[in-house]
């Protein structure tokens, strides 16, 4: 009997392994995750040299991660087996290990997507769910606030302009898990030693205005981003510092996109309190019939502000179809010949539209993937003001400010 | 293939060319490396044999040795001598850069011991070129150990049979040692990033304790898990490994430590160094210094490492001197807390190779830091992680000797659990790119 019993275990071990390995090889392969949002990896082609490396193994290694038989099982188990670890009190959990947001991705030739910061965690406490609400926690631990300020003061030294500079707090900045007070400060603390070394460069107090607007849902649950309504405190602020009437949030037709959003604090996670409580995204469209004009590598073409379709898979892209290198918003209402550049990073994706009710045209170029010349455009536009505006995670990122200092060239 | 052939001889074969295999997969240039040792040793061996007896005997001996530290000399230390030199000296030298091969600091010791114990007459050299080579790149222990002596596995070597509850019990143990390693040390790993890593500015004396905790898990289920595994799997090809850990964290004192941790790698110093030096009839406190520099410097070509190894030596002194006699007369309580206490310290050691890291990180685990006592954050990762650390508490001691007296039907249990363990590890790994190899220094 017992025989038997060790036949039946030992057979079981080896039909496992062998099911897995026939599985790995024969089995049709899918190109894309859906649930990762991210193409896999292909087989890698044999050369020689790489196997030398050990470049070959470790290509191979993970291309078995990424087509394992029933991945997608797998996956879904090891989320239940997580969340045995513990007890999730009041709700709250931490995802200690999520990879920076901001990390810059390129693709590489073989069309994966390579995350090029590799810094990531310096300066967060990790990933905080609480009711349905996501916290990225920032330590201010690895500041580089100083670093920050000094890339953006090259500026005013080789253009003769205007120039302002907005950080976008998160939302620990107002609430944040009673735990975490400790940092409720340090986005802040950061913020203003930003402002106490720009020399030529104005501060807008971004944070000062959303702190009057904190009912309201100026921050999404399940994404790092602010929501366009944040970003309109956001534009207030600018109106405010520079001396604009804001035009009003209620005479802008307000629209959301069909579908609930879960973005990317969830895609790390796949935490089920945020599912539950996934996101809408709304949008208010400008009253100055804008038209936007993308660089698509040659010339620039035509394209919506609020691209509307195929969003399904990231919904933040409804605003301006995502981070393009360039692009030209003219307002058709407004002939001041005033012109601004918006040198951002994905925050400033629905921010900018607001700002067509005061300038002629609004230039919106991306400090991450932008390739040509600034002082070209500067010149060629005859650009009157320039913002810079991001996300208090990002302007700490080592190589977005090196992107900003290379920028200037 | 390998239970479907009769013939011994193949399946050493296939073994061997599966090492080959298995090694190459993360380091195909270095194999020539292991060929090379393995042949050197191999002669030596047939040589030492050949002039038994005669006064050339010894010499195999000293030139095996000296060829084998040399090996790992180049390899291991060469980077660290030189920097040491240029800081010294102030001279110039450039470092040679070239990764270190996998699983040296194992095979050299391997086969030096190989060397020794066929000098001492206590095994009889391997004729077989392809069985000394199968011993020495056996891939179940080649690249995380244990290091595995001659003696131990000759017989096996020559003359193994497989047994089906061998195959089935390899099996338990396989899965339990990556169960182990995937599902404790890697997820203590993750813990220990967030605590220890970074400039630790913010981090609170809490933080700071439990950070080196879960360092603490972490070496000790990654290390062991990888033991584990290369037990399972020499039993399922019908070798019988000797246990590399017993229960370390229960141990009373530093010595009783050291005679529960990394089991094969203390009996090779105590054989092959300690006792040879004259062991504790002469010059004990030089030979105990010896050793524990070595141990220290065997961990890695740093000099926290050698600080870390002289820092047990200091410890297993005091103990011969008076503590040792002190504790005995305490309840057992305090020899716990007094190991825990300076394995946790001692770990500190192990983990930074920057020494400014080393006081850095001691200064706030003893309140000197500018941050908090407690960071109330700390609680919610422990209340996240409860069940976790329940478990991880019961698998470092000896819950299991408990259950195998108390619980009849616990083979049959262990075979359930095994695939459980292999399903729940697979899981993991795949959904996990976070797999860091914590024993590549070695």
């Amino acid at each position: 009997m017992k025989r038997i019993i060790l036949y039946i275990h030992v057979s079981f071990f080896i039909i496992l392994l062998l099911a897995a390995g026939v599985g790995l090889l024969f089995a049709p392969k899918n190109t894309f995750s859906e649930r990762e949002k991210r193409r896999l990896s292909r087989l890698p082609v044999f050369y020689l040299p790489n196997l030398a490396k050990g470049n070959y193994m470790d290509s191979l290694d993970n291309f078995t991660a990424d087509h394992f038989p029933q991945r997608n099982w797998f996956l879904e188990l090891a989320d239940s087996l997580k969340s045995l670890k513990g007890i999730q009190k009041e709700g709250k959990k931490v995802y200690a290990d999520v990879s920076s947001t901001d990390a810059i991705i390129e693709e590489d030739s073989s069309g994966l997507a390579i995350f090029k910061d590799t810094e990531q965690n310096r300066n967060s406490k990790g990933l905080v769910v609480s009711k349905g609400q996501a916290f990225h926690i920032f330590t201010n631990e690895n500041s580089m606030a100083k670093d920050f300020a000094q890339a953006l003061n090259a500026y005013p030294q080789k253009f003769k302009l205007r120039f302002f500079c907005a950080i976008v707090p998160t939302l620990g900045t107002y609430k944040i898990p009673k735990e975490y007070e400790y940092y409720a400060n340090k986005e802040l603390e950061n913020i203003q030693e930003i402002h106490d070394a720009l020399r030529n460069v104005e501060a807008i107090p971004i944070h000062e205005e959303m702190k009057k607007h904190l009912q309201e849902y100026i921050y999404y649950r399940t994404d790092h981003h602010w929501t366009a309504l944040g970003a309109y405190y956001g534009y207030v602020a600018f109106c405010k510092k520079i001396g604009f009437e804001p035009q009003s949030i209620k005479e802008m037709p307000k629209k959301f996109v069909e579908g609930k959003f879960l973005g990317t604090h969830f895609l790390k996670t796949n935490d089920a309190s945020l599912k539950a409580n996934a996101d809408t995204v709304f949008y208010w469209i400008p009253n100055t019939k804008e038209v936007a004009l993308k660089w698509n590598g040659r010339k620039m073409e035509e394209c919506p502000t609020f691209k509307l379709d195929s969003i399904e898979k990231n919904r933040y892209l409804v605003f301006l179809g995502g981070d393009e290198p360039f692009m030209q918003l003219t307002s058709k209402t407004v002939k001041n010949k005033r012109v601004i550049l918006v040198i951002k990073n994905s925050y400033g994706n629905p921010f900018v539209s607001y700002l067509t009710a005061h300038y002629e045209q609004v230039l919106v170029l991306d400090y991450r993937y932008f390739k040509g010349s600034l002082s070209e455009i500067i010149k060629n536009y005859k650009v009157n003001d320039l913002l810079f505006l991001s996300g208090v995670f990002a302007a700490n990122e080592p190589s977005h400010i090196k992107k900003i200092k290379k920028l200037i060239g | 293939m390998y239970y479907s052939w009769g013939n011994q001889t193949y399946r050493n074969v296939l073994l061997t060319l599966t090492s080959f295999v298995f090694y190459a997969w993360g380091e195909p240039i270095w194999i020539s490396l292991l060929i090379f040792s393995a042949t050197i040793d191999y002669f030596h061996g047939l040589m030492i044999e050949r002039y038994r007896g005669t006064i050339y005997q010894k010499l195999p001996l000293i030139s095996s040795v000296f060829l084998n530290l040399t090996l790992l000399v180049i390899f291991k230390y060469s980077g660290f001598i030189i920097g040491n030199l240029n800081t010294l000296l102030n001279t110039n030298f450039s470092v040679p850069k070239f990764s270190l091969p996998i699983g040296i600091s194992f095979y050299t010791f391997q086969t030096i011991s190989y060397v020794a114990d066929v000098y001492r007459n206590e095994v009889k050299a391997q004729k077989s070129f392809l069985k000394f080579m199968m011993f020495v790149s056996l891939y179940h222990q080649l690249v995380a150990g244990p290091i595995v002596r001659y003696a131990h596995i000759a017989e096996e070597i020559e003359n193994r049979k497989l047994i089906l509850s061998d195959i089935s019990e390899g099996i338990n143990r396989f899965c339990i040692g990556l169960f182990k390693k995937v599902c404790i040390a890697n997820v203590a790993g993750e813990l220990v990033v967030n605590y220890m890593e970074g400039n630790h500015v913010s981090l609170s004396v809490s933080e700071a304790w439990f950070g080196v905790l879960m360092f603490a898990v972490q070496i000790y289920f990654d290390f062991s898990g990888y033991s584990d595994m290369a037990i399972g799997l020499g039993k399922m090809f019908g070798f019988h490994y000797q246990e590399n850990f017993n229960y370390p964290y229960i141990a009373k004192s530093a010595i009783d430590f050291w005679r529960r941790w990394h089991i094969s790698l203390s009996s090779f110093f105590r054989d092959y160094v300690y006792i040879p030096l004259g062991g504790n009839r002469k010059f004990l406190y030089r030979n105990l210094l010896v050793v524990w520099f070595l141990t220290g410097l065997w961990h890695g070509s740093s000099w926290n490492f050698i600080f870390w190894g002289l820092f047990w030596a200091l410890l297993i002194v005091l103990e011969r001197l008076f503590l040792g006699k002190m504790l005995q007369k305490l309840p057992a309580f305090f020899g716990h807390l007094y190991l825990l206490f300076f394995m946790l310290i001692s770990w500190v050691l192990f983990y930074f190779t920057d020494l400014t890291q080393v006081f850095d990180y001691l200064g706030i685990m003893f309140g000197f830091g500018n941050a908090l006592f407690h960071a109330k954050d700390l609680e919610v990762v422990i209340v996240n992680h409860l069940f976790w650390l329940i478990m991880t508490f019961l698998l470092a001691v000896p819950t299991y000797l408990f259950v195998q007296r108390h619980v009849r039907f616990l083979p049959y249990i262990e075979m359930i659990l095994s695939i459980i363990f292999l399903v729940a590890a697979t899981a993991m790994l795949v959904a996990n790119s976070f797999n860091p190899f914590l024993y590549f220094r070695f």
